[in-house]
């Protein structure tokens, strides 16, 4: 049977705290299939951080699973044993980078200590000391990291270096999905670029199957992804391969999205002032009735205001878009 | 080698808080001398007084006097009296006391010295590991148990140690009379190395010694619990939880890290747990340093009350430097010289 | 800052409880008998109804002297706290925001006074002191206790030092004592209470502490006056005999410096954005 690697039902987690509710997740579906390299846009604050934490298994302490189906390779991820989950979901068949990475290493162990750590907690056993540094060495070569990093505190060693540690650690096991969050915003452009190549290493080089990487960065995403998922407060608005999204974008949303990024266009194609999305992002306590992009779509209508769209899909359900105006298309 | 040992970060460390240290010590040692020397009234002629109304007969008084006046240098010139203060007092000469006339000071000192080491260091050592397992405990159940253990310990730990000292008497000493109310040991025996004698001191010393633990483990637990609870939400041991870590060790990682900041109010507490152990002795007449020192002030024994400031600084400046270097060696980032 | 500090439960709480024991010192004197007085009828008797709390050895009234104890204990810790949060904010505030040698300086006296041990100072001083008087304590106890405060004092203005209001001020052409006192401080209001608040809790016991070995002011009657007087009876009756003497004045510090502790924690969570749970 050949399912999806990634299959996203009516996913729903919403943040609970003396804040109140936050609903980040509102009722998400997307799938990703074995060897494609998904996108997810959209701006801060639009729930793709908090999708990504929760296909990581492990939210945050505030954020609650609260619906929906997450199947990562057929596992039913809250629904399953958690040490099922321990065992042959995390690492081995997803993993995940987390957002400003750089926090993520322990600032007291050196490298090899926190590597020897995981090795034994995934096994159960205590791992050869030789062995693991072999292994270990020889993996971060493939980010473009000294084996010499291995030896290191965290705090010696510099940003970009601590990301590509966290990433060499969430792809050990030769993971068949990565989720990596932001992984070049903390970064300057060389870097990216880097960044982006080693991504793209790791895939050839068959480390990793397929990736979910979410950015708000249009230019990454267009070098990297194949296709491409665009959030908007806390539900997706469009998905669609990488061409399609930025050359033929359907959602309002979308379309802003892609006309306010400068390309580059030695033919002097894009014409005029850049254009932005007036208004801001909706709080996600209080998400607008009916259609959530509503009080800043140009095109907006009267029903806009109290029906949420439909979700249509066309090309056997590869590209999707939920607008209601766009019924003409 | 040789070479690396020098520069090595950890090295600089060691010798900035070494000079650190000499430092105060420079400053305590003056303010010594100088307290006694810039007081309202002579402090010999202070002493004399206080014998003469409490009748001490039986010593030449005229030539304890003039021994004193010689002692303080009060016949020379300041700078003068400094230097031999200082050489004096490093070569282990503190003076003679004053009420055990002839007894010099640093014999008295000596011998009670260890009393009060014992209740420091036991205490000291014993609640921080102890209290902080505790707190960590309480952050790793979490839930109403936390909350339970987080209000006894601070409960705890607002009790003054000397008067909790005193309602573990009457409770434990008086009414249960399972333990003495008085003394570091028996009356009439004899301190030595035999074992009826440890026993009969360590009969004495759980009363004293639980007051201080008490309140100092309550001190730890509070604070342990907050930086475990704390360093729970931290990304590295997210992501360790991410990676498939089981709760016991992503809970050691966050441990690992709370305590480092423990050990920085390690000085602090060290010093307030010197102060505290005085006051201790005092209440359950225990006869170490602190006990002695009362009694000299009641005396007016001005050699032996300088001497026991003297020797409570040199235990605190000792103390606090053996506790960061301690600290700067379990800091990876000191041990580095790598930035904070 | 008040609207949030009244949402805090633990400020609440902490606050009634101290508010109560104030109210308690400040009332208590004023209604009940001459705590000094010595009834020989009644000497060293166990709470009755005619004296609620008991009497001392000397027959006076235990009730009457843990009211004005209470009220005693209070001034000290107050003026010691009051002191000592002044001297902390020359220390900590003055030199932390000039910066460079000033700061240095003041830094470094400050790490030096820090090493001394409270209590062994109090005793020093107040050995070679014989006329001691409640001021004297108070005052003795801030220069002992101000090197802890003024170290948080300067971290939080280091902190406060980069913000835009300041700089903006600066440019203005702004004395920098007058820019202290008119921008820094009043945005570290907040801090300087629970500074305060701290500094007279610890006061409070300190005083007790000293005053437990007899070294406190001789004549005024304070919590930790109640309990050296207690302790100091062995030549008539062992101390233990006569509980209701030596348990009221522990209990109500135990009560006072909970509370204080609980108050200082509601204002931490509100102040401290890092410990908030949301």
């Amino acid at each position: 049977m050949v399912g999806h690697l990634l299959e996203i039902e009516e996913l729903k987690g919403y943040y609970r705290g003396t804040f109140g509710v936050v609903f980040g997740v509102d009722g998400v579906s997307l799938t990703l299939d074995s060897g494609e390299i998904m996108g997810l846009a959209g701006e801060s604050g639009c729930g793709k951080s908090t999708l990504a934490e929760l296909v990581s298994g492990s939210p945050p302490p505030l954020l609650h699973y609260e619906g929906g189906k997450i199947l990562i390779d057929g596992f039913d991820i809250y629904h399953i044993d958690p040490e099922v989950l321990r065992t042959e979901v995390k690492c081995k068949r997803m993993s995940y980078v987390p957002q400003a990475s750089m926090e993520s290493l322990n600032p007291v162990k050196r490298i090899r200590g926190f590597i020897m750590d995981v090795v034994k907690e995934r096994t159960g056993k205590k791992p050869s000391r030789e062995e693991v540094l072999k292994t270990a060495g020889d993996h971060l070569k493939k980010l473009g990291l000294e084996s010499s990093v291995l030896d290191r505190y965290p705090l010696e060693l510099s940003g970009g270096m601590k990301q590509r540690v966290v990433i060499g650690i969430s792809t050990l096991w030769n993971p068949k999905l990565l989720v990596i969050d932001e992984p070049t915003s903390a970064l300057d452009v060389t870097s990216q670029k880097h960044m982006i190549k080693s991504l793209l290493d790791l895939k050839q080089a068959g480390v990793i199957e397929s990736m979910l990487y979410i950015s708000h960065d249009i230019s990454s995403l267009r070098q990297l992804c194949d296709r491409c998922a665009v959030m908007y407060c806390g539900k997706i608005v469009e998905t669609g391969s990488m061409d399609d999204i930025i050359n033929n974008p359907r959602h309002p949303y979308t379309q802003g999205l892609i006309s306010s990024v400068v390309s580059y266009d030695p033919e002097g194609r894009q014409k005029g002032a850049l254009k932005s999305i007036p208004g801001e992002h909706p709080d996600l306590r209080n998400p607008p009735p009916g259609c959530r992009f509503h009080p800043r779509c140009p095109y907006a209508k009267d029903v806009c205001k109290t029906t949420e769209p439909a979700v249509i899909k066309a090309e056997k359900g590869r590209r999707e878009c939920a607008c209601c105006l766009r019924l003409d298309e | 080698m040789m070479k690396s040992l020098f520069t090595h970060p950890f090295t600089k460390f060691v010798a900035k808080k070494a000079v650190f240290y000499v430092i105060v010590a420079f400053v305590a040692m003056t303010f010594i001398f100088l307290i006694p020397r810039l007081m309202p009234s002579n402090p010999v002629d202070v002493m004399i007084a206080r014998a003469s109304t409490s009748g001490q007969t039986g010593v030449n008084m005229a030539a304890v006097r003039q021994f004193y006046l010689n002692y303080f240098g009060f016949n020379k010139s300041r700078f003068d009296q400094y230097i031999i203060w200082w050489d004096q007092t490093l070569h282990g000469d503190l003076g003679l006391s004053f009420h055990y006339w002839p007894t010099p000071v640093v014999n008295i000192i000596m011998e009670k010295l260890p009393f009060t080491l014992a209740l420091v260091f036991p205490v000291l050592v014993i609640s921080f590991f102890l209290g902080n397992w505790i707190g960590a405990k309480a952050a790793y159940v979490g839930g109403k148990r936390s909350e339970f253990i987080y209000f006894f310990s601070v409960f705890c730990n607002r009790l003054p140690s000397f008067w909790f000292g005193m309602v573990l008497v009457l409770v434990l000493a008086v009414k249960a009379q399972l333990f003495p109310t008085y003394g570091g040991y028996s009356f009439g025996l004899i301190p030595s190395w035999s074992p009826t004698f440890f026993v009969d001191v360590l009969r004495h010393y759980i009363l004293p010694f639980s007051a201080l633990l008490v309140v100092y483990l309550g001190g730890w637990a509070t604070g342990m619990r907050s930086m475990v609870i704390h360093e729970m939400d931290s990304g590295y041991v997210r992501y360790s939880e991410q990676l498939g870590f089981r709760k016991k060790k992503s809970m050691s990682y966050a441990e690992r890290n709370a305590i480092l900041p423990q050990f920085t109010g390690l000085n602090l507490l060290f010093n307030a747990l010197i102060g505290e152990t005085v006051i201790i002795e005092n209440v359950f007449g225990w006869p170490g340093i602190g006990n002695l020192w009362i009694q000299a002030v009641y005396s007016v024994d001005y050699p032996l009350i300088f001497g026991c400031f003297l020797i409570t600084m040199v235990v605190v400046i000792l103390g606090n430097f053996l506790i960061d270097i301690l600290y700067g060696f379990i800091d990876p980032r000191i041990r580095t010289g790598g930035g904070r | 800052m008040w609207e949030l500090l009244l949402r805090s439960r633990k400020f609440i709480f902490g606050l009634a409880v101290v508010g109560a024991i104030i109210l308690f010192g400040i009332v208590g004197p004023m209604v009940t008998r001459d705590p000094n007085k010595m009834d020989y009828t009644s000497m060293g008797q166990p709470p009755s109804n005619e004296h609620l709390l008991g009497t001392t050895i000397f027959g006076q009234d235990i009730f009457a002297q843990l009211c004005t104890g209470i009220r005693n204990s209070l001034i000290v810790g107050g003026l010691a706290g009051a002191l000592g949060t002044f001297i902390a904010i020359l220390f900590g505030a003055l030199g932390a925001y000039k910066g460079g040698l000033a700061d240095t300086i003041f830094s470094f006296v400050t790490s030096i006074v820090i090493v001394f041990p409270v209590l062994p100072l109090l005793i020093i001083l107040s050995a070679v002191l014989s006329q001691r008087s409640l001021f004297l304590v108070a005052a003795l106890i801030a220069l002992t206790m101000w090197p802890w405060a003024a170290r948080s004092i300067r971290s939080q203005v280091l902190s406060l030092k980069e913000r835009e209001f300041v700089n903006l001020a600066r440019m203005s052409g702004m004395k920098d004592t007058t820019m202290v006192i008119t921008e820094v401080l009043p945005n570290m209001l907040a801090y300087i209470m629970m500074v305060f608040v701290l500094l007279v809790g610890g006061g409070i016991l300190a005083e007790a502490s000293i005053s437990m070995i007899g070294l406190g002011a001789p004549g005024a009657v304070t919590l930790g006056q109640m309990l050296w007087w207690a302790i100091n009876q062995t030549k008539y009756a062992n101390w233990w005999t006569m509980w209701w003497w030596f348990v009221p004045p522990g209990f109500i510090l135990t009560v006072f410096l909970s509370a204080v502790f609980v108050m200082h924690a509601g204002m931490e969570e509100l102040f401290n954005p890092r410990l908030r749970k949301t």
